[in-house]
């Protein structure tokens, strides 16, 4: 038996709160980390001393310069705060698709709904449009809207192929889907020009120069996606045995099944919308997590969405650090850095696995 | 408890079984029975609600499971699965802490005391609690299976659905988890209804059994009467043996390749080859007989290649059968394939007799036991028919024998202490029905009648020079 796992294990379940708690403090950290770090250093007392009364509208000392206020409060903070929204959405969504369709290889684009948010959006750069009202937010609405058509789509097309939704026809509709999707992608990249170089750093993924308005329009998406979620973390612990397993059970698995795709195709779309498509954390955050605390899913949602958070924000803050003041693509550090962590983990996990 | 009406049902709008009529009370433990595809899997999804059936309803306590959600179905009726998919290292307490699902209400969904306490007892009656905090993946088969039945005891069901429970299990587990099925059946009132694909295994421990062929209900009933021989034989389309469990009332049933690959004798009865030592007799063979033997060692039905007769000890049966044991080492011969007879004394073998003409049989009577081979395929009715016709004809022998010497003793071969065994190589003609074996057996006791009254007469002779 693997005991450290084991303690860990026993620890996160009799004290929810603390893993709660332990998880809002890790991303809290991680954020003044990330509003601190950069180009410009600034001290984390003076920082998190501007955080604190930004959050609660105190009007700021004459002490602390207005330059750091400005890159803390208009630079910085939108982009770590919208780091953090898309890694916990990506997380999230990573680990109810990995439940649901009881494949540790799925990840949040295994649906192809991303691929439908990328296509929308690179159209949008292809075209250069910019629709009247929405102005500058023309690309993450075209995005989430092509998103949903997508996931209609999709389930409308495992619907007529059967009656039940089954995992395995899922996965291949999605795969359908994305690479049918994927070759209209392609097919722009071939024939762009100018744009080439930003619809490419769109696809890497960036959450930079985005303000706050896009994690505003990302919110209310977030949200409900992951209420969707927590709503079904005890049915999705039932159908990692199957669908039919968890019907004995007693759960409605139709119904159910429907509520976790949406809730993570929200999540995954939303995210794509505004961020492009970031590799790597909806693929091995859960799988970090569930090596740390287990597969359950009532902990491993939660925890996914808090290390998830964290893990994007510094990433992102690597990505503008490494060769500052150049930045990389946020895509290419989620890779450079997860891989390692999670092959030493996966390393230790098995080792002890086979001692104990 | 639980009620099938005119069910039919299946996939993809096929009905794989069809108008299935039958209803299960409460605690009676119900095993279905029938070839691969004759919708075992499709009646048990039926019964839980996991297919809609396109006909008749199914209604447990009197209300249709249509009219039920799945929860409040999975309140009632539990499942133990015949395929366990798991794809992440789940711990056994996380596993049959899912068993409290239908149980639990809201959103939170916490675990109550209650809960754990249930949890608690389902591993502990299954013995799956010293593994809690183990992953599933960690355990053997056995015990995995263990894990699941937990789970479904932590749902509190009033039925117990298994589609094959004893699929990849060693006997032991087999038995173990049939006889908690059955405790609890006893105990909880739990009725069980089960997929089997083992006979005899369904034959010991089910109520009632359903047999399916295709789809479609062939027979319900005790046990007894479903594992009918010819039943049996058309539905799973091979040769059977129906015979009885030796402890219970319960049929069992045995299995005949169609080619046997043991090669015989031209004579199987010139084939037996006779050995006389200072205080034994031995008789091999190169093919192993069935034999029915009246004699302690050995009683009953056997196969037998080597037939010992050995003088009878004035010692504890214990002791004896020891003896019996070393001489065997020393002639090489294994216990199991030997035939042991009993006698009073040893002499030179008295009589013997060997049938030329088909069907070939022999005769030898060595000291007062009576040993028949016959070379032909016996049912177990003709072997009892011809221990019935030996020994009348002996006593008739001893009997007439007796009135001829006015008296004299012929004690030497006394009916009471005779000991007979008759033994047939199971090849070649068959002696099925009264009128084919009560030709061969007239023949046979007249012959023993011949033989035994003139050993008779040389004895009585001995005794008349002494």
């Amino acid at each position: 038996m693997n005991w450290p796992n084991w303690c860990i294990r026993m620890y996160l379940r009799s004290s929810i709160v603390l893993s709660y708690g332990g998880g809002i403090l890790f991303v809290g950290l991680c954020m003044i980390a990330g509003v601190s770090l950069g180009s410009i250093s600034i001290p984390v007392s003076v920082s998190s001393d501007i955080l604190w009364r930004a959050l609660w509208n105190v009007k700021m000392p004459e002490r602390i310069p207005e330059s750091d206020i400005a890159i803390v409060l208009n630079i910085r903070l939108p982009r770590v705060i919208l780091a953090a929204l898309v890694g916990a959405a990506l997380a999230a969504a990573g680990a109810a698709f990995q439940g649901l369709l009881k494949n540790p290889l799925a990840d949040p684009y295994t649906l192809g709904v991303s691929s439908g948010s990328a296509l929308g959006a690179v159209v949008v750069l292809y075209a250069g449009v910019s629709l009247p009202v929405l102005g500058s937010f023309t690309l993450p609405v075209i995005s989430i809207i092509t998103g949903f058509l997508t996931l209609f789509f999709i389930l409308a097309f495992v619907r007529w192929i059967e009656k039940t939704l089954r995992t395995e026809t899922i996965i291949l509709a999605g795969i359908i889907v994305s690479s049918f999707l994927g070759s209209f992608l392609s097919l722009i990249i071939a024939l762009t020009g100018e744009e080439l170089r930003q619809i490419i750093s769109w696809l890497l993924g960036s959450v930079s120069m985005r303000g706050f308005e896009y994690a505003g329009l990302m919110l209310p998406f977030f949200i409900i996606g992951l209420i969707l979620l927590m709503g079904n973390r005890r049915e999705l612990n039932a159908l990692v045995f199957g669908e039919e397993t968890a019907k004995t059970l007693g759960v409605n698995t139709g119904k159910r099944s429907l509520l976790i795709l949406t809730g993570a195709s929200l999540l995954t779309g939303s995210a794509v919308a505004v961020s492009g498509t970031i590799g790597f954390v909806g693929l091995v955050v859960p799988h970090l997590v569930r090596l740390l605390a287990g597969p359950d899913h009532r902990l491993l949602l939660p925890l996914s969405v808090f290390t998830g958070a964290g893990f994007l924000v510094l990433t992102d803050l690597g990505a503008r650090t490494i060769i500052a003041p150049s930045e990389l693509p946020i895509g290419v550090i989620t890779a450079m850095l997860g891989a390692p962590v999670f092959g030493i983990l996966l390393y230790h996990q098995r080792r002890l696995q086979r001692k104990g | 408890m639980l009620e099938v009406e005119n069910v039919t049902g299946g996939y993809g709008g096929f009905p794989i079984v069809q108008q299935l009529q039958f209803h299960v009370d409460a605690g009676e433990i119900l095993g279905i029975i029938g070839p691969n595809g004759s919708g075992k899997s499709t009646l048990l999804k039926l019964l839980y609600g996991g297919l809609k059936p396109y006909d008749g309803k199914v209604s447990i306590q009197a209300v249709p499971l249509t009219s039920l959600s799945q929860k409040e179905i999975a309140k009632q009726i539990a499942v133990l699965p015949q395929h366990m998919e798991n794809t992440f290292y789940y711990t056994v307490q996380e596993v049959v802490e899912l068993g409290r699902y239908p149980h639990q209400k809201g959103w939170f969904g916490r675990d109550s005391a209650g809960d754990r306490e249930k949890m608690e007892e389902a591993m502990r009656e299954t013995d799956v609690l010293k593994f809690a905090s183990q992953t599933l993946e960690s355990l053997s088969g056995g015990e995995k299976q263990r894990v699941f039945l937990a789970r479904a005891l932590a749902q509190e069901p009033r039925v117990l659905l298994l589609d094959e429970p004893t699929n990849h299990l060693d006997i032991s587990f087999q038995v173990q988890l049939l006889d908690t099925l059955k405790q609890w059946s006893r105990e909880k009132g739990m009725t069980v209804i089960a997929a089997l694909h083992d006979l005899n295994i369904a034959a010991i421990y089910s109520d009632r059994l359903l047999l399916l062929d295709n789809g479609r209900q062939k027979a319900l009933g005790k046990p007894s009467s479903v594992l009918e021989k010819s039943q049996l034989e058309t539905v799973y389309e091979a040769k059977l043996y129906r015979r009885e469990h030796p402890s219970l009332p319960r049929p069992q049933l045995f299995l005949e390749p169609r080619y046997i690959s043991e090669t015989y004798p031209p004579s199987c009865i010139e084939d037996l080859k006779i050995e006389q030592q200072a205080d034994y007799v031995m008789i091999t063979s190169s093919i192993y007989w069935k034999t029915l033997s009246t004699e302690i060692i050995g009683s009953g039905f056997g196969w037998h290649s080597c037939f010992l007769y050995k003088r009878m000890e004035e010692q504890a049966e214990e002791k004896q059968k020891q003896q019996f044991y070393e001489l065997l080492d020393e002639r090489k011969t294994k216990k199991h394939e030997t035939a042991v007879m009993l006698l009073p004394y040893i002499s030179e073998i008295a009589a013997s007799y060997r049938s030329e003409r088909e069907p070939g049989f022999a005769i030898f009577i060595i000291s007062g036991g009576v040993s028949i081979f016959i070379d032909g395929k016996l049912t177990e009715a003709a072997y009892t028919h011809f221990l019935v016709k030996v020994v009348e004809a002996v006593s008739r022998a001893c009997y007439d024998k007796q009135i001829q010497t006015k008296g004299a003793s012929a004690d030497k071969l006394d009916v009471s202490t005779a000991a007979v065994l008759i033994a047939a190589s199971q090849r070649g003609s068959l002696y099925q029905t009264q009128e084919s074996y009560s030709l061969l057996s007239t023949k046979i006791a007249q012959a023993v009648y011949h033989v035994v009254f003139d050993e008779v007469e040389e004895e009585w002779h001995e005794n008349q020079q002494l």
